[in-house]
């Protein structure tokens, strides 16, 4: 084997000359294409994240202003119940305020109707009570009721003063009279009764009259001109039924 | 391949004094081809590429990618170098295969021009890298005794590179051409898959160890 020189020195001239065509024709302009490629790719890259930064900054403030949409629609929200609250309080309250009055106003209505129905079934009571006793004191003998009463009558004069008895004494001086008013008429010889022991109890001549009142039930009433002094079952039972009167009102 | 000896040189013509072998001959026609063909694909580029651009793309780009991970620097100084290493290996070691074609790494000045390319390009791009006397400094690394060893290491690497080229083509055209002429004409088809593959790997082989050599020269690689 030997070495062909001339061979060795083209092969070393060819390789060299195909190096040089093969960057002229191949490697140059292929780089060249790549790099162009990549830089348009890296162009795009740049692109579509500067894109997609624009676009993330978008929804970062869509998002905020949504955010702050929803604050304000739920503070909207808070203040209208609240002031749902408010008025719903108020009404309850306004309402409840009208109920009690209008339930004090019904009590009290109705403690007046009862007062009143009590007072008129108390007078009723007290009117039928009067009707029976004047009933009952009808069925008595009229001496003895007239009896009865003239006794109570002289005692009572008898236990005043000697002052107020000469007063009463004085009203009947000149023209006075002193008028016997008795629920009933009195029979003649009753009323002579009556004059002979009301004189004998006033010590005194004095001119007596007689006068019916039914108002009287039973007894008399001794009316002098400037004083009365009763003696009936009648003022009784009046003072009686004031006083119960004013008993129910005061409780 | 009808050679009755693979070391024996066929003389195609004569240029004066200067004797035109059969390997160079076929180097210009390997030339030829690789220069028409990139001139025929890269001559209407797009930005939206074609198959035949797209597969160049890939070649170029691969090759590239190949480089840049073996050296951990820019690919770009070197690859026109190692790129047309690799490819005028891949396709001269192939050409054997077709019938009359003598491939021109067969012959042992091919593999030693490239090898001496290879051993030119190593102190070029050392020496680019380091400056001349830095790069002379490297030779006396770890220790200066090492210097001699280093220089012999540089020569040794350049032969085998070479011996290994030659010797794993020469010895498959070899054994296929006795082969055909002792057994018949379809029987070396399973050698010449083989040759194909050997041709492959060899290309292959030779252009990585030229990248790592350049990588140690320029200091990327210990």
């Amino acid at each position: 084997m030997h070495l062909n020189w001339s061979t060795l020195a083209l092969q070393l001239i060819n390789f060299a000359i195909l190096v040089w065509l093969l960057q002229r024709f191949l490697y140059r302009p292929v780089l060249r294409m790549v790099d162009a490629r990549r830089a348009s790719i890296a162009q795009q890259y740049a692109q579509a994240r500067s894109t997609e930064n624009e676009a993330k900054q978008h929804l970062a403030a869509i998002e905020a202003e949504r955010a702050t949409i929803a604050a304000e629609r739920a503070s909207a929200r808070q203040t209208s119940l609240a002031e749902a609250n408010a008025q719903l309080s108020a009404a309850r309250a306004q309402a409840e305020r009208e109920a009690n009055g209008l339930l004090e106003q019904a009590r009290s209505t109705l403690a007046q109707e009862r007062e009143q129905l009590l007072g008129a079934t108390r007078a009723a009571a007290f009117e039928l009570g009067v009707q029976i006793t004047r009933r009952l004191l009808l069925e008595l003998p009229a001496p003895l009721r007239s009896e009865a009463w003239l006794n109570r009558i002289e005692r009572y004069i008898q236990g005043l003063r000697a002052e107020t008895r000469s007063e009463l004494l004085a009203q009947l001086e000149g023209d006075g009279q002193l008028t016997v008013a008795t629920a009933l008429p009195l029979e003649q010889g009753a009323a002579k009764v009556w004059r002979e022991r009301l004189q004998q109890a006033l010590a005194g001549d004095i001119t007596i009259t007689y006068a019916v009142d039914a108002t009287l039930i039973a007894g008399a009433e001794l009316r002098f001109p400037r004083a009365t002094l009763s003696f009936d079952l009648g003022s009784v039972l009046a003072t009686l039924r004031d006083q119960m009167q004013v008993d129910a009102q005061s409780h | 391949m009808t050679h009755a000896s693979p070391l024996a040189d066929t003389i195609a013509l004569h240029a004066g004094p200067l004797q035109i072998t059969t390997a160079v001959v076929v180097t210009w026609a390997i030339m030829a081809f690789l220069a028409l063909g990139s001139w025929l694909v890269t001559r209407r580029l797009t930005s939206d590429p074609s198959r035949s651009q797209a597969l160049l793309e890939v070649l170029v780009t691969g090759i590239a990618g190949q480089i840049e991970e073996i050296v951990r620097k820019n690919a770009r100084p070197v690859l026109p170098l190692l790129g047309t290493l690799f490819l005028f290996l891949l396709v001269a070691n192939v050409s054997g295969l077709l019938p009359g074609i003598q491939a021109p790494t067969s012959r042992i000045e091919t593999p030693a021009a490239l090898a001496l390319i290879v051993f030119g390009a190593v102190h070029y791009f050392g020496v680019r890298a380091h400056g001349l006397l830095g790069y002379l400094a490297s030779f006396a690394r770890p220790k200066l005794i090492m210097l001699p060893l280093n220089i012999l290491s540089e020569i040794t690497r350049t032969f085998s590179l070479m011996v290994r080229l030659f010797g794993n083509v020469m010895s498959g055209e070899f054994l296929i051409a006795l082969i055909l002429a002792l057994a018949g004409l379809l029987v070396p088809i399973p050698l010449m898959a083989l040759e194909l593959l050997i041709g492959i790997v060899q290309a292959y082989i030779f252009s990585v160890l030229a990248t790592v050599f350049i990588g140690a020269a320029v200091g990327t690689l210990s």
